[in-house]
């Protein structure tokens, strides 16, 4: 952390998918998987990515080493941007960048050896070649990598259906160590492995990163094996990132009302913890990521997005004209709907509201819902988008 | 006291597959009480689901209850023993008396009928109503579970529901008769963490409301530690240990759960402590160790623990654990040096 000096700059990175449907593609329907996310990644350090299922954390990663063609963007990799590098001239960088999949049963090819799994890369990058013997080189890296994972000489000849899932992801880890990376992409490493399995990797990871001063990039959504392996964390929601800081400062003062939310979901293995009970409930379910509307992605489920109105006489129609409602209200006589979630309240609304005899009605927060937010850095190292990072953090919205 | 809803006793149950007999739970007893949950936790493998699946009576081919009984008590007293029904038989208990939930609600709910059609028909198999006071009860029920405005949704198909929804749907589904006895196999294990805490609630909420007892099979620590009053701890098939959910987390007594508690980062550490994974991995169930199913794994073997798997013994009135080292002969220093060299 001391040089921070970067070794990979994300800048502004776009990754969506053409899911138009209809006859020529009429109904055009862009799914913005990854939406104009910047980061860092300094050299040596682990960047932890997290977030829920569909959020594009893992387009992420697989963008950055263009296992996918960013739709725009830089990628900024020791200081040349991958995404105007044309794919004949990318091996060198391939090379540098390595990945580990989170399925250690799909991700290794079931017709070959482990040996020929890990020389793949070898004879691929040709990184014996200019050996005496490149043959016994390979051979001889083979087995040191198999040991320094804590597999066995005997191992080399064996298929990967001879593996339990933790020693495939073993195979999986010296793969991506035989080439010699720089930085290496690990996508939800553990997330497939038992709980006793687990600790064994992260262990092996942390200890391959102190002796080699490998930069990982680690992507999954166990929020309390991120909090221990990262130096730093990444949230993201619906493609945008929310929040980026530094590992302690996140978990202990989470600015972002997402994160807050995220973290206070986390179940903790103790029963009697202080924290119980304090949990925040997030309302709804994830929106899609189709064709977003230009606001918060996160503000229909945020908590503080909403603004309470209370009903004083006079005011109440003045206060929630040409608003948008939060709630849905149906007229508690006659069931009739008078307004929807979401939907403008005309004056006509509005009397039909304080005429409901409702005490009070809940209004959408205006910037929340027609501006997205900027990542800004609110304090050194703690970057949030959010309109109202302060005013939360303070206590004064 | 409280009553007594299920007795778990000796149950045995295995898979005769072409490569040889899968010993997927190798006798485990236990008692579950009004109003309780029971967390049963383990990796996979381990057991846990299978002996769910035996209590409901659903193991197929080529799986067999071999041993063991499962004797269900009833409100009025009377007391059942489900491994002696047939399929038939068992159907009366099946949804009225115990309910399951999945892992994938997808995969539990028909897609092609709306959500609708299938709740009508599952509280008009298991009561008297008719077609209006059932979907009336459906609607209730799904607004109980927390599906924002149920009257228009109820309508729709199960893809339609977000995962979130359709788990909620399953669960509303599951209480519709109000049975004694909830069984949730891995229940938000397919789901995100913010959905995940809104289904834990909702569990905790039918269960501090209504008397139901509530089974949860897990592999997620944490998730026990949310909802569950007890826990037994199962690997390779049998209990290593069980108590109740504060045994379990502050006084492990099995050298295995103990493993599993530094196996994952804690809450509560200021400072960044190395993780002390349990080496090896999870045995072979066609094939399992002779003796103590987590001897090869554990720090503490013992030579008898080669030969012959250890009883439960008790550790205090709430808690059991079968490790040697809690019997009386125990050495208060065994010499696991001697013992290793042996394995």
């Amino acid at each position: 952390m001391e040089e921070r000096e970067p070794l990979l700059r994300v800048r502004n990175l776009k990754k969506h998918f053409d899911k138009s449907r209809g006859l020529f593609k009429r109904e055009k329907r862009i799914l913005t998987a990854v939406d104009d996310i910047s980061f860092d990644i300094y050299k040596g350090e682990t960047f932890g990515l997290v977030g829920e299922s569909g959020c594009g954390k893992s387009t992420t990663g697989r963008t950055i080493v263009k296992l996918y063609k960013p739709t725009a963007g830089q990628i900024i990799f020791d200081g040349v941007d991958l995404a105007s590098v044309p794919e004949k001239d990318m091996l060198p960088y391939r090379r540098k960048i390595q990945m580990i999949f989170q399925d250690p049963y799909a991700s290794l090819n079931a017709r070959m050896t482990v040996t020929d799994i890990i020389a793949e890369g070898i004879d691929t990058h040709k990184i014996f070649d200019d050996q005496e013997d490149p043959k016994q080189a390979k051979q001889k890296r083979i087995y040191e990598l198999l040991e320094s994972v804590g597999l066995k000489k005997e191992h080399a000849n064996r298929y990967p259906h001879e593996f339990s899932g933790g020693q495939r992801q073993r195979i999986g880890i010296a793969r991506a160590l035989a080439v010699d990376p720089d930085l290496i992409i690990c996508d939800e490493p553990i997330s497939a492995l038992d709980v006793s399995i687990q600790a064994q990797v992260v262990n092996m990871l942390e200890d391959f990163q102190k002796e080699r001063g490998l930069t990982y990039l680690f992507i999954a959504h166990d929020l309390s094996m991120v909090k221990y392996i990262s130096d730093r964390i990444g949230v993201m929601y619906i493609g945008k990132m929310m929040e980026i800081a530094p590992s302690d400062a996140l978990y202990e003062r989470p600015l972002h009302p997402y994160t807050k939310a995220l973290l206070s979901s986390i179940p903790l293995p103790d029963p009697e913890h202080e924290d119980k009970g304090k949990r925040i409930v997030l309302e709804g379910d994830v929106v899609s990521p189709i064709n977003p509307k230009d606001r918060c992605r996160f503000a229909t489920r945020c908590n503080y997005s909403k603004v309470l109105i209370e009903k004083i006489e006079g005011q109440f129609v003045k206060a929630l004209t040409d608003k948008y409602a939060r709630e849905t209200l149906l007229d508690p006589n006659t069931h009739e709907l008078i307004v929807k979630e979401n939907q403008l309240i005309t004056e006509a609304i509005a009397n039909r509201i304080e005429e409901s005899g409702v005490k009070e009605f809940h209004i959408n927060r205006a910037k929340c819902f027609t501006e997205a937010p900027e990542l800004i850095e609110y304090e050194k190292d703690h970057f949030v988008a959010c309109h109202f990072t302060e005013e939360i953090d303070k206590n004064t919205l | 006291m409280k009553k007594k809803v299920l007795e778990v006793k000796d149950l045995e149950t295995s898979f005769f597959t072409h490569l040889g007999e899968v010993q997927a739970v190798r006798g485990i007893s236990f008692d579950l009480h009004e109003g309780d949950v029971l967390g049963i936790v383990g990796e996979s493998g381990s057991g846990k689901s299978v002996t769910s699946l035996s209590i409901m009576k659903l193991i197929e081919d080529p799986g067999k209850l071999k041993n063991g009984t499962v004797l269900f008590h009833e409100e009025d007293g009377n007391v059942v023993d489900f491994t002696s029904l047939d399929q038939r038989e068992m159907n009366e208990y099946r949804g009225n008396d115990i309910a399951m939930i999945f892992q994938d609600p997808m995969t539990s709910l028909n897609p092609v009928y709306r959500i609708e059609n299938q709740m009508v028909e599952v509280i008009r198999k298991h009561t008297d109503m008719n077609k209006e006071e059932a979907l009336k009860r459906a609607k209730h029920l799904l607004e109980l579970v927390g599906i924002p405005d149920p009257e228009a949704q109820i309508h729709d198909y199960p893809h339609q529901f977000s995962g979130g929804m359709r788990q909620r749907a399953m669960i509303a589904t599951a209480i519709s008769c109000n049975p004694r006895l909830l069984i949730a196999d891995e229940p938000t294990t397919a789901l995100d963490v913010t959905i995940q805490a809104q289904i834990l609630e909702l569990l905790r909420k039918l269960q501090k409301e209504t008397k139901m007892s509530i089974i949860l099979i897990t592999h997620d620590l944490g998730v026990i530690a949310e909802v569950s009053t007890h826990v037994i701890v199962m690997y390779g098939g049998m209990v290593m240990e069980k108590g109740t959910v504060h045994d379990i987390f502050y006084t492990p007594a099995h050298p295995y759960t103990q493993g599993l508690h530094e196996s994952i980062p804690q809450s509560t550490a200021k400072q960044k402590e190395r993780l002390v994974p349990i080496a090896g991995s999870p045995p072979d169930l066609m094939d399992p160790p002779t003796g103590c199913p987590f001897s090869p794994r554990c720090p503490y073997t013992m030579e008898v623990c080669l030969e012959k798997a250890s009883p439960l013994f008790a550790v205090s009135d709430s808690q059991e654990a079968s490790c040697w080292l809690l019997h009386e002969d125990a050495p208060e220093e065994p010499d696991y040096e001697k013992a290793r060299e042996a394995k």
